[in-house]
């Protein structure tokens, strides 16, 4: 038997692609917190994070055989957790004025806290090219490379998103 | 002065919303389903009950597993006997009248209409939950993989003084990147600046710098008679109403500077397009510059032809300067300008590639854009759209366009020699995948395989009609790396072991499998070493072809082509990746010098220089661990070798390898 544990990134991709699930749920081990918080924070609602989660983890396992070889995993699935949840932006647009109206069933996650209300404000890109490099913790240059934005302007947009709260921060004198 | 108290301030305030969120984010629970005890629940179930998709997915997916271990037994046994046995199971596309007729636009709204017809795509595709075809790829990383055909020597001389030259895919067609030299100075891209370190004396000294605005972001840089072309990218923000529906536009910016006066470098004029950089070429005095505009389809407006028209230094193409696609829709270009260094603030002329943007080769005469598509309801497997448009003296012109079976590994599986081009394409049912990104058509799930991988071998003529072809090679395997020299081919693929097939150009209308090698282990990077030999580098893999043990070098004697021998083989214990295997550039090779070497990771990042022995095989004669994980890059000039790799220079006595100086920028 393998010690799936100790197996390098790249066998682990190889078993995988040959439909090893062991092999595919190590790696997803490797990286589960960081893709459910990136999830959470960009989509604020529990239930459709754990829905983007789990889209991303079967879409992942079945096309196994596109993950480039100069690619990592764990960017690689970000780049499918990213897709899936503009996805959802988009599936949200038309109700998203309603749903500023009447208060959403679910709890909104990001209002428990002053900072996580003021995340919470910011638009879909901005949070999540925070929650890219907040929970994730990629460079500028990683995050351009999964959202195919040059770094410069991911920058541009974190910093935007930064200011944004901080203003924010500022009107409720936190 | 820097930032005033206020920006420092602010600059807190930033960090501490950071760590904020951070705090916030600790006390977050991952639910059940998620945990990994109960992902391969996840995929194995099938009956998930939220989620109608899911269901058949899963279906599929389990399917295509089960498929994919069939195939590997019986293609196992029955690699070779399908050497040279055209794949008749496949269902051939049927190529529409006019298919290899190239289009340019009549007008904006023809091209809208395309924009149109991807508009409704992703609408339709976004109800699937098979996975949205999106691109994977960073072009600039990739597509400007290359090497020269033949001889590629990447050396130069000027006047007494020999330095190193970027590794290039094609001999003449010379390339930008992180670093350059003259003799005198080297070139060094260093964040938000070029630092340019004189390199006369044995003490390095620092005697110039460009710096781009911080909003700016350079790419690549170029160096040729005392010119200095830095290419950048520039992000413009567009507010939107009420602080909403803000845009963000993106250039590429070629500028060029003076650099005769390293001290005081002076801009000498710049070209700026459309779209995130994607590869440069310079031929004699002629530059081009390729980018990737991506179209916002949801937001793009038939009356804002701005939107979804690329432009040259301020002006929209026309109409007839854009290559309409084989196919009727496209939400990407690949934009090709052109100057001279003579006069690098203006264009010479002006293209645009339409469709969903891919591979690019450039030949000594020719642009290449290549497309991986499929088209489920009217081929089985994954095929290429490919894109000719000649280049003359700075002068573009669509030459014609056509479509193969497969799809490519990287540059090197493409390649133009005498009038003729060759290709080696890894097709997979339309199933499967591919290494860029995919044009998708038709309705067929994702995972349906119907038909299993192998291998092809076209050769083209210059109007790419077909002249020969070999199908169904090696089943079930896919090309990890190529290399067309002259009238033989190589390429390397991989499953198990790795089979090196050599393969006969020479009657363009009926190429013939010369032999191949089987050896653990693959290449991902093949580069000729003098007269009969082939160097590969790539990784060596147990017999189970399980377990990676490092980095390998391998020579290929090539003397007779039928019977082709890895005479010497070398592992770097303990690295796991070199950039070599998806950037051509990081390598520094000559052949004359006996010398080539490249940064390799293992627990560090190392940078390692080898020479090659008939009898005592590869031997290290350099190695040194870098600081941090940024590309390091060697190169030479007279008599001392220089390692680059961040913000830190070191150079060496060549030969010894004796340590002279170093340098932090």
């Amino acid at each position: 038997m393998f010690d799936y544990k100790n197996l390098s990134e790249l066998v682990l991709i190889k078993k995988s692609r040959k439909g090893d699930t062991k092999a595919f749920s190590e790696l997803y081990a490797r990286i589960h917190i960081e893709l459910y918080k990136f999830a959470l924070y960009t989509l604020k609602h529990t239930q459709d994070a754990e829905d983007a989660v789990s889209e991303t983890v079967i879409s992942a396992y079945e096309n196994m055989s596109r993950l480039r070889k100069d690619e990592s995993f764990r960017s690689w699935i970000f780049k499918i957790l990213s897709n899936n949840c503009k996805k959802r932006f988009k599936g949200l647009l038309q109700t998203d004025e309603l749903e500023n109206e009447i208060a959403a069933p679910e709890k909104d996650y990001a209002e428990e806290q002053d900072v996580k209300a003021a995340f919470g404000m910011l638009g879909e890109d901005e949070r999540m090219i925070l929650a890219f490099s907040i929970f994730a913790g990629y460079r500028s240059e990683e995050i351009g490379a999964m959202l195919e934005q040059p770094p410069t302007t991911v920058r541009s947009k974190k910093m935007r998103a930064l200011e944004k709260m901080r203003r924010i921060l500022e009107q409720k004198g936190v | 002065m820097g930032m005033d108290e206020k920006d420092v301030n602010k600059d807190k305030e930033h960090n501490n919303i950071e760590k904020e969120l951070l705090k916030h984010a600790d006390d977050v629970e991952i639910p059940e389903k998620l945990k990994p005890e109960n992902i391969e629940k996840l995929l194995k179930t099938k009956n998930l009950k939220s989620k109608f998709q899911w269901k058949t997915a899963c279906g599929i997916m389990a399917a295509a597993a089960c498929c994919v271990l069939v195939i590997g037994v019986t293609s196992w046994r029955q690699r070779g006997g399908e050497v040279g046995k055209s794949a008749d199971t496949m269902k051939t596309s049927d190529k529409a009248q006019g298919d290899q007729m190239i289009a340019s636009a009549k007008d904006y709204d023809e091209i809208f209409t395309y924009i149109e017809a991807e508009q409704e795509n992703v609408e339709r595709m976004s109800g699937l939950n098979a996975a949205v075809p999106f691109a994977y790829v960073r072009e600039g990383a990739i597509a400007d993989d290359a090497t020269s055909g033949a001889g590629m020597e990447s050396a130069k001389a000027e006047s007494d003084v020999s330095y190193s030259d970027t590794n290039i895919r094609e001999s003449g067609v010379e390339e930008g990147d992180i670093v350059k030299t003259d003799g005198k100075n080297l070139y060094i891209l260093n964040n938000q600046k070029v630092q340019i370190v004189n390199i006369e004396t044995d003490e390095m000294d620092e005697a110039g710098a460009i710096r781009v605005d911080d909003d700016q972001y350079i790419r690549e840089i170029y160096l040729k008679d005392g010119a200095l072309i830095v290419v950048y990218t520039r992000t413009d923000y567009t507010e939107g109403k009420e602080g909403y529906g803000g845009a963000y536009q993106i250039y590429t910016i070629a500028e060029t500077f003076d650099v005769s006066n390293p001290a005081n470098p002076k801009s000498i004029g710049k070209i700026t397009q459309s779209g995130d950089f994607n590869t440069m070429r310079v031929t004699e005095e002629h530059v081009y510059l390729l980018s990737d505009f991506y179209v916002n389809t949801i937001d793009a407006k038939k009356q804002a032809a701005d939107s979804y028209i690329p432009e040259v230094q301020g002006k929209l193409l026309e109409g007839n300067s854009i290559l309409l696609p084989q196919y009727k829709r496209g939400n990407q270009y690949t934009v090709i300008s052109s100057f001279s260094l003579k006069n690098p603030a203006e264009k010479i002329d002006g293209k645009a590639v339409f469709g969903g943007g891919g591979l690019v080769y450039v030949s000594g005469e020719n642009i290449y854009v290549c497309e991986s598509y499929y088209d489920s309801d009217m081929s089985d497997v994954t095929e290429t759209c490919i894109r000719k448009v000649s280049y003359e003296s700075g002068k573009l012109q669509g030459v014609g366009q056509t479509r193969i079976h497969g799809t490519l590994n990287d540059s090197f599986s493409i390649d133009e020699y005498e009038g003729n081009l060759r290709l080696v394409t890894t097709v997979n049912s339309t199933g499967s995948g591919s290494a860029f990104p995919i044009i998708t058509f038709g309705t067929r799930q994702l995972g349906e395989k119907t038909v299993q991988d192998s291998n092809s071998l076209y050769i083209l003529d210059e109007d790419l009609q077909e002249l020969g072809k070999i199908e169904g090679l090696a089943v079930d395997e896919q090309v990890y790396s190529a290399r067309f020299m002259g009238d033989v081919g190589y390429f390397v693929t991989f499953k198990q072991v790795d089979p090196l097939f050599s393969v006969d150009l020479s009657d363009s209308t009926k190429p013939e499998i010369l032999g191949s090698l089987k050896i653990p282990g693959f290449s991902e990077y093949l580069h000729p070493y003098g007269e009969n030999l082939l160097l590969g580098i790539g990784m060596d893999v147990d017999e189970t072809g399980t377990t990676t043990n490092g980095v390998k070098l391998s020579m290929f004697d090539t003397s007779d082509p039928k019977d082709v021998k890895e005479v010497q083989k070398y592992v770097l214990e303990n690295t796991y990746s070199t950039e070599v295997f998806y950037n051509y550039k990081a390598v520094l090779i000559n052949k004359e010098k006996n010398l080539f070497g490249f940064a390799a990771y293992g627990d560090s990042q190392h940078y390692y220089l080898f020479t090659y022995d008939k009898s005592k095989g590869f031997q290290t004669i350099f190695d040194r661990e870098l600081n941090g994980y940024q590309s390091g890059r060697g190169i030479y000039a007279e008599e001392k070798f220089y390692i680059l790799a961040g913000n830190t220079i070191e150079s060496y006595e060549m030969g010894t390898f004796n340590k002279i100086d170093d340098i932090v920028l």
